[in-house]
């Protein structure tokens, strides 16, 4: 491999680390060595070894009867008592347990066996196998379970394991249910489809690839059925069926103490204690893998405002939005990691403003702070302006009435943003009403209004579709109507055509513009394309590690890129670079929050670096009227700066 | 032209056509009596938006989509209708990478364990240590450090996991490469790494590619020839270089118009070409050429379909007009080192 990919190559070490750190934390808090999960773990155990060495612990003999003591309290020379025989409490619980819980590992054992393989088998096939198999489930399903049980143990008397085997084929057709539903699922995935062409056989997939993606379902369900198996059991021990008496299970001792609560109350207390204590082991053992962190993409949810007091200012009044000092930090695992480093700029009414960067630049966390759409516990500081509003100081409420009636958001994957289970002109018609006292019919009729408005030729028949029925370009005409209807002053449009193709990217651009002309909204464009800026934007800042780097007016920033990572940036961009030749690109990646260098973060990319670029903290400067960059080799008005060959 | 060489493709589709049948729906035609034929050490780059057939075409060698006619050939070996234990042997001979590296990934499975499985599968008799070795070297090979083996695909970055797919892709060095969309998730910056990288491993590995993308620009980079699709049908073939030079049909020319070059003032007149060339796309007719609705120099003659027939310029284009209309690049188009006409 040449020398040149190998230093582009940015380190995974540096990409993740962030992650171990945050990841551990997370592990101790959630994982399986979090306390409860510890404790509940113990518990089983004990109740396992204690079942197992009960002659051994017990002391007396479950069977022995002293009519002289019968029901006498805990203490003593029975430890927890004696039932209405005189039996000894503590020896009918410790070898009820052996019976008790062989019927709950049967239960279990028949129950995952069927469910499992067969789910994973049904959902992966599909076709004859999963019709087949479904078919049965919902027959097992409507059956009444207490009532075959007890059936079963007229059949076999007193045979648990009998019983306990029905109960998992019984069972299992609510775990087979389940397990095919999350397998069907996992096969759609991309992953899956690259393991079949790698080769691997049919029992390949199943085991390496989808089994270790739904265990934690498996697990959950799992611990159900045996929460279930063991509450089914104490119903058969109450009915006096599950075993020949006078042998013990936990649910013969629950109904001998219930025969006499009225005379001894403390009877009942130990076998309640030991059947609540396991039923909460199985809950708690089988939620702790279900919450393990294991998604595709963040959720960004808005947590706590920042408490600091902040002085009102007002922005000049030509600014729409002024953004001065926003920092976002992030605050989960103690890490403090700043996603967001003093950004200042504003946007005036009617104006473009294009937020140019890298993944990881920080781009899509300012533009999501303006609507106060944070990560998840992250704080957020500085000073947000709105039309005289600091968007800061407002309550959730307040921010709630603004989002969408006057600033308004459009997303980068339009077939997301849309509910597949509403028609077009419904989800638009409520949007509508959301933000407008209107009634039902007139909101159906601005909905209409709205699809004309963003071009789209035939808005009536478009209205009775439902999202999968329309090409993502129209999804994205739809969700900017969305976005038209509570009449925003502003749009921020997050990467609005990275996933269209060129030709309807075209389009979008076109229509964007038009309506910036139209209604005077001022659009914020996020993007990474500098050909999206070149077509719509009137300014752009170049963001970087969580910094503004550079901002000038549109032409200004293409004809005197100053900042070297500006002038890297543009050049390492495809599409104006000649074919046939090496592409120009730009080493080393941007360095994840949390390790950007105490100087010029771009220093160890940049072709100009020198030693005193690493020596402090570098200011944004003016350059010339509008333009400003964070380099120190740049002067005002310098006649070297950076260009792009 | 390589169409005239007399060795044996790496690939070729003749008379290939594809019909997805669908629940409650007309079935939908994504590739009607296609023809393609990709030499050893070639890069084919297919272009064409969302709908016009590009990744069924990717997909076709490995026997993923409904093929109602025509033939795929691998090496001269026909494998239109291969077994499902036929396909197993022949994934050592094609591979795929994907669109999206966040998905291509099992987010639960460490990269060795993802890398290894080609080798479970095609050389079972490996030892751990052996397989160990293989996964270090084809890290070594796409620029990522061995000690990447051992961690989640998390833990990387959409062009690191490209480079991990791409790894795994050539685990067994294929002589088949096909790359659906496999730099449109990532930033432009990041494409340049990835177009280099490739075009590096098919000098070192005498790799074919079949390089699918809706980016014209970009598959000029890296292809030798360019197929164009539009709705299942190819419109135009030939040299990447001449195609921009002097583009045979019309919507060639429109995909070129539509990319925003990164030039405000370029830009600029660029829009206001496109924009006077815009219609209003007219309802779509039957039996004609399929372009012919939105297409700004449709005549009469565009009732009966157009052949894919020879273009000055020495490609193929399936255009009536393509001798008299004179398509000019858009301003802005970069140019090529050796420009054609």
């Amino acid at each position: 491999m040449s020398a040149e990919i190998l230093s582009s190559t940015p380190d995974p070490d540096s990409a993740a680390g962030q992650r171990p750190k945050f990841l551990s934390k997370e592990r101790a808090r959630r994982g399986p060595y979090r306390p409860a999960t510890l404790l509940a773990g113990a518990w089983l155990i004990l109740i396992t070894v204690a079942a197992g060495a009960a002659p051994l612990l017990a002391g007396h003999d479950p069977l022995t009867q002293d009519l002289a003591q019968v029901q006498v309290g805990p203490g003593g020379e029975h430890l927890l008592g004696t039932d209405s025989l005189g039996r000894d409490l503590l020896a009918r619980l410790l070898h009820g347990s052996r019976t008790t819980l062989l019927g709950v590992a049967v239960g279990v054992g028949v129950s995952v066996s069927i469910g499992v393989p067969l789910g994973l088998y049904a959902g992966y096939l599909r076709g004859r196998v999963d019709k087949v198999a479904s078919a049965v489930a919902e027959i097992l399903m409507s059956l009444p379970g207490l009532i075959i049980l007890i059936t079963v143990l007229a059949v076999y008397p007193y045979s648990m394991i009998a019983a306990m085997v029905t109960f998992g084929v019984l069972s299992s057709a609510a775990l087979f249910r389940i397990v095919r539903n999350v397998t069907m699922a996992v096969a759609q995935d991309l992953y899956i489809t690259a393991a079949k062409l790698a080769g691997l056989s049919r029992r390949q997939i199943l085991l390496r690839h989808i089994l270790p993606r739904i265990r934690p379902t498996v697990v959950a369900q799992t611990a159900i059925v045996a929460a279930l198996a063991l509450v089914t059991q104490l119903g058969l021990g109450f009915l006096g069926i599950d075993t020949r008496p006078p042998h013990a299970t936990w649910g013969g001792v629950l109904q001998d103490a219930s025969t006499v609560i009225a005379v001894s109350s403390w009877t009942v207390v130990p076998p309640v204690v030991v059947v609540t204590l396991t039923i909460l082991a199985f809950g708690i053992l089988g939620d702790t893998t279900t919450s393990q962190p294991y998604r595709l993409t963040r959720a960004r949810t808005r947590t706590g405002r920042p408490q600091a007091p902040r002085t009102t200012r007002r922005a000049p009044a030509d600014q729409l939005l002024c953004v001065e000092h926003l920092t976002v930090v992030l605050t989960r695992g103690g890490g403090g990691s700043i996603l967001v480093d003093d950004v200042s700029f504003g946007i005036g009414r009617g104006e473009i403003v294009g937020l140019v960067g890298e993944s990881g630049a920080g781009k899509s966390v300012t533009s999501r702070a303006i609507l106060g759409l944070q990560p998840t516990q992250a704080k957020v500081d500085g000073f947000i302006d709105f039309d005289g509003l600091n968007l800061l100081d407002l309550t959730d409420k307040e921010l709630h009435h603004l989002r969408g009636r006057r600033i308004a958001l459009v997303g980068q994957e339009p077939m997301v943003s849309l509910d597949p289970t509403i028609r077009i002109g419904a989800q638009l018609a409520e949007a509508v009403r959301a933000h407008q006292k209107v009634g039902r019919k007139e909101s159906h009729r601005l909905a209409r209004q709205l699809l004309t408005d963003v071009r789209i030729s035939d808005p009536s028949a478009v209205a009775d579709r439902y999202p999968h029925e329309i090409s993502g370009g129209m999804a994205q005409r739809v969700c900017i109507a969305v976005a038209l209807a509570g009449n925003p002053e502003l749009l921020i449009a997050d990467e609005p055509t990275t996933a269209l193709d060129v030709t309807v990217q075209a389009e979008i651009l076109d229509l964007l513009r038009d309506l910036q002309r139209e209604r005077n909204m001022a659009v914020l464009l996020v993007t990474h394309d500098w050909g999206v800026v070149a077509d719509l934007c009137d300014r752009a800042i170049v963001l970087y590690a969580g910094q503004i780097v550079e901002q000038a007016a549109t032409e200004r920033l293409f004809d005197h890129s100053c900042h070297p990572y500006t002038a890297a940036l543009r050049a390492a961009d495809p599409h104006q670079q000649q074919p046939g030749r090496r592409l120009t690109t730009i080493g080393g990646s941007v360095p994840p929050p949390g390790s950007w260098p105490p100087g010029c973060r771009f220093a160890d990319r940049c072709v100009s670096v020198t030693e005193e670029c690493s020596n402090a903290a570098v200011p944004l400067h003016l350059v010339a009227e509008g333009h400003i960059t964070r380099c120190i080799h740049v002067r005002a008005d310098d006649k070297e700066a950076h260009r792009v060959p | 032209m390589s169409r005239e060489s007399s060795s044996v493709p790496v690939l070729e589709l003749e008379n290939l056509s594809v019909t997805y049948r669908r629940r409650r729906q007309a079935p939908f035609e994504a590739l009607n009596n296609v023809h393609l034929r990709l030499e050893a050490g070639e890069t084919l780059g297919l272009v064409g938006e969302s709908g016009s057939g590009k990744t069924t075409m990717g997909r076709a060698p490995f026997g993923l989509v409904p093929i109602t006619s025509g033939t795929v050939r691998l090496d001269g070996e026909d494998v239109t209708h291969a077994t499902a234990k036929e396909r197993t042997r022949l994934t050592a001979r094609m591979q795929m990478v994907f669109q999206d590296p966040y998905g291509s990934l099992n987010p639960v499975r460490t990269i060795q364990d993802t890398m290894v499985e080609p080798l479970l599968v095609h050389e079972p008799g490996t030892s751990a240590a052996q397989r160990a070795q293989r996964v270090a070297e084809a890290l070594d090979r796409v620029g990522l450090p061995r000690r990447a083996a051992q961690r989640l695909p998390r833990e990387f970055s959409g062009g690191q996991r490209q480079r991990i797919a791409i790894a795994r892709a050539l685990m067994l060095k294929p002589r088949l490469l096909v790359c659906d969309e496999p730099v449109s998730a990532l930033d432009l910056s990041v494409q340049a790494q990835i177009l280099n990288l490739l075009a590096d491993l098919r000098a070192e590995l005498q790799i074919s590619y079949l390089f699918i993308s809706h980016d014209l620009a970009v598959v000029r980079h890296i292809a030798d020839r360019v197929m164009v699709l539009y709705r299942g049908h190819v419109v135009e073939e030939g040299d990447a270089a001449a195609m921009a030079a002097r583009p045979g049909h019309p919507y060639t020319h429109a995909l070129l118009s539509a990319a925003p070059v990164p030039d405000p003032r370029t830009q600029r007149t660029r829009r206001q070409q496109r924009q006077e060339r815009l219609t209003a796309p007219l309802p779509t007719t039957t039996g004609g050429c399929v372009f012919a609705p939105r297409c700004p120099h449709v005549i009469d003659a565009c009732d009966t379909p157009p052949r894919l027939t020879p273009f000055r310029t020495g490609g193929l284009a399936a255009c009536h007009r393509m001798e008299d209309l004179r398509l000019d690049p858009p301003p802005g188009t970069a140019a090529a080192d050796h420009p054609a006409s």
